[in-house]
């Protein structure tokens, strides 16, 4: 029994015990009919203070990395705080009370905003109720593939 | 019928090639392939992008909008799908996690307060909820989904 085949189509592999002829696409774990998201850049930024354009508030860090070559449309970026004890930090939003509006509401842990040419990455300063929060972040850049970029 | 495949280990070669459905893997662009033995990839089953119906909507009249957009996804035997949105803001650039709430002067510029998130109704059905606050001078323009399967 193969699990893995190459046709006209491209290369298709199927779950262990289930055979790439009649396997459903439910078992498959490779097939040119799913989309792909291709790893364009990886990297490691560290937040820093920076002068504050009013869009921000003074309570985020920030870290600016522009692409080498500009894309058509936004990639699709994802950051993790790499912590001091070799964990991860991922969390989204935290819960707080707002001065401003009286309130409480989520505010972002973190945020990237995606340009064509570049991402700029927000993150909280912490301290307070929000702790410490690191100030060293992995990034992730994937290739957009609704659009018609090159590289 | 186009040629999509390449797999050549002979040495010195080593290609390892799927384009896109439609494209010719000879003459593929560098955007155009799937699989490519310089690049490491992720294999979502679904990508595409959600527009906003009021995403032309701007100033604070009407002062708060939410509407549900509906958005389906294939079914791959995926019983609980794991969904990523980023919610893509009027002046074209994305934000992840999927809410933006500008820290500024009201009433300048483009003041964003506005969110994208997302509900399961099955696996192979959703919504996208889109809000725009009272005090967003804009809307959201629409929202990218993502969907994977689980690892087992």
């Amino acid at each position: 029994m193969a699990r893995a085949r190459i046709s006209k189509n491209g290369i298709e592999v199927a779950k262990p015990g289930y055979n790439v002829d009649t396997a459903p696409l439910s078992k498959m774990i490779l097939s040119p009919l799913f989309t792909t998201m291709r790893i364009d850049h990886v990297g490691i930024v560290t937040v820093a203070p920076y002068s504050n354009d009013g869009d921000w508030p003074q309570i985020y860090d920030q870290a600016i990395v522009t692409f080498p070559k500009p894309y058509d449309d936004p990639p699709v970026v994802f950051v993790a705080g790499q912590n001091a004890d070799g964990t991860v930090d991922q969390t989204p939003f935290h819960f707080r009370f707002e001065s401003d509006s009286g309130s409480f509401r989520w505010v972002p842990h973190y945020s990237i905003e995606t340009f064509t040419d570049r991402f700029e990455l927000y993150v909280h300063k912490g301290g307070s109720s929000f702790g410490t929060i690191t100030r060293s972040w992995k990034y992730f850049v994937f290739a957009n593939t609704l659009s018609n970029t090159t590289l | 019928m186009v040629k999509r495949a390449i797999i050549d280990m002979s040495v010195g070669n080593n290609k390892f090639r799927i384009s896109r459905k439609g494209i010719d893997v000879d003459s593929a662009g560098p955007a155009d392939f799937l699989v490519h033995e310089d690049y490491l990839i992720a294999q979502p089953y679904s990508f595409q992008f959600i527009p906003c119906s009021f995403a032309h909507v701007t100033g604070y009249t009407p002062s708060y909008l939410l509407e549900d957009t509906p958005f389906t996804l294939p079914d791959v035997g995926e019983p609980n799908p794991i969904i990523i949105v980023h919610v893509q803001t009027a002046d074209g650039y994305n934000i992840f996690p999927p809410q933006k709430r500008s820290q500024g002067v009201i009433g300048v510029g483009s003041f964003y307060h506005i969110e994208a998130t997302y509900a399961l109704h099955s696996p192979t059905s959703g919504d996208i909820k889109f809000v725009k606050y009272s005090a967003s001078q804009v809307s959201p323009k629409g929202a990218y989904v993502i969907a994977y399967r689980r690892a087992n």
